[in-house]
């Protein structure tokens, strides 16, 4: 028995003789009633071993998901970037129209674009959305953006008059050989022209040079001229295929 | 035969949905509880009331009842800790009865201590006038100071150790240790005068 050592056991024995006291059966009922209308009120639910983990685990999966739209924010955006990188590369080139104007651009004559104002605001319009390829709009910008593309476009002129050829062409005649051969073309095969330059464009020189072989394999002289000349602007340093150095 | 089911065994099954092994429980200590109670109350309707309650948050606590200590200890502390509410709440009437659970620890008075061997024999006369010791003590106990009734009634009645005294009061052991000597001191004194 507890307390044996502090007990007093004759002290003991004549408190159970004199507590004698119960509680009333009334209340003994109440609380046992209480006691079963607990049980069918509120049963205690079983919980499944892995619902301790549900927290935890969703914890995991947030910050798991969060890192990796990081990673991939991350790596994608050295794709984008370049466009804004080799704005010091091109210069060599001599300024010209690029040869799509009113399409998307290679990011290297995007970024020509940007330096020099040109006669599209809407390819400007259409780059100035993606922050990576920041381009300037022919009116003054006002936006930080802008400050920091009139800082380059000096930048890059000045670089084109120490190495280019000094006659670099005027915006204007930029784009007129872009007018005058959409206008030599019939509309649906400009139509298609023009999806595919939009698309040689996006691509390598290879791909664009393939396409200037498609050209050549439809006889669509005056375009692969055209073409011709605008690759050779964009990259002077890149080597023709042999079939393509001809007249 | 098999052995009966511990206090910690029933709340158990009654926590999984047995509501017999509560009766079981129930059953074990309803006078004990009770009378812990009606001794710290000496009002009987006020004694029924707690009494009332503190089953009802047993029953409440049944969800989240871990086995951390004997069931009599827990269920003594929720009675511990009800009575001091209710004191609290009667206000002034109780400051009395709150002041002498921080009286100091003192040394034992000499006790009067009753040797066993000279219990009365179980002479019928012997036994009324028995009776009639046992109501003295009861009648003694209710004049204990609060803290020292309740370390004697926890042991008569939750059959509970000094350190489960302690754990279910909130104090230490070697204060719950002098209470009970004090209060064995004093009934013993209470019981050789009335002799």
């Amino acid at each position: 028995m507890a307390m044996s050592d502090e007990r007093d056991p004759s002290l003991s024995s004549l408190y159970c003789l004199g507590a004698s006291e119960e509680p009333p059966a009334t209340l003994d009922a109440r609380i046992l009633a209480a006691a079963r209308r607990e049980l069918v009120t509120v049963p205690v639910r079983q919980r499944p071993a892995w619902f301790g983990w549900l927290a935890p685990m969703g914890v995991a999966a947030t910050v798991v998901l969060s890192i990796s739209v990081i990673l991939v924010a991350e790596r994608d955006q050295p794709d984008l970037l370049p466009a804004v990188a080799p704005v010091a590369a091109p210069v060599a080139a001599p300024v010209a129209a690029p040869p799509m104007p009113e399409l998307r651009a290679p990011p290297a004559q995007a970024e020509r674009s940007a330096a020099l104002p040109t006669p599209e605001p809407t390819l400007a319009k259409k780059r100035g959305a993606s922050p990576a390829l920041p381009l300037a709009k022919p009116t003054a910008p006002v936006s930080g953006e802008g400050r920091m593309r009139e800082e380059v476009a000096p930048a890059a002129e000045q670089g084109l008059r120490a190495i280019a050829p000094p006659a670099p062409a005027p915006a204007g005649a930029a784009a007129a050989p872009a007018a005058a051969l959409s206008a030599a073309r019939p509309a649906a095969p400009a139509a298609k022209l023009e999806l595919q330059r939009a698309d040689s464009a996006l691509r390598s020189p290879e791909i664009w040079l393939e396409d200037i072989r498609r050209l050549k394999n439809q006889g669509q002289l005056d375009a692969l001229r055209e073409q011709l000349a605008a690759f050779r602007r964009a990259y002077p340093d890149y080597p023709l295929p042999v079939d393509l150095q001809g007249p | 035969m098999a052995e009966p089911a511990s206090d910690e065994a029933l709340m158990l099954a009654y926590q999984a949905g047995q509501a017999t092994a509560f009766d079981a429980l129930y059953g074990r200590w309803r006078s004990r509880l009770f009378r812990y109670l009606r001794h710290q109350c000496g009002d009987a309707a006020v004694a029924e009331e707690l009494y009332q309650d503190i089953w009802l948050r047993v029953i409440g606590a049944r969800k989240n009842y871990e086995v951390a200590a004997k069931f009599s200890t827990w269920l003594f502390r929720i009675a511990h800790n009800r009575l001091v509410d209710h004191w609290r709440a009667m206000g002034r009437q109780a400051q009395e009865v709150l002041a002498s659970y921080d009286d100091h620890d003192e040394d034992c008075p000499n006790g009067l201590c009753i040797d066993p061997a000279a219990s009365p024999d179980q002479l019928p006369e012997r036994l009324l006038e028995r009776r009639d010791l046992a109501e003295q003590l009861v009648a003694a106990i209710g004049a204990l100071p609060a803290a020292q009734r309740e370390v004697f009634l926890l042991v008569e009645e939750g059959e509970m150790t000094l350190e489960e005294i302690a754990n279910a009061t909130g104090t230490g052991r070697e204060t719950v240790k002098s209470r009970l000597r004090y209060a064995l001191a004093k009934l013993r004194a209470e019981l050789k005068e009335w002799q």
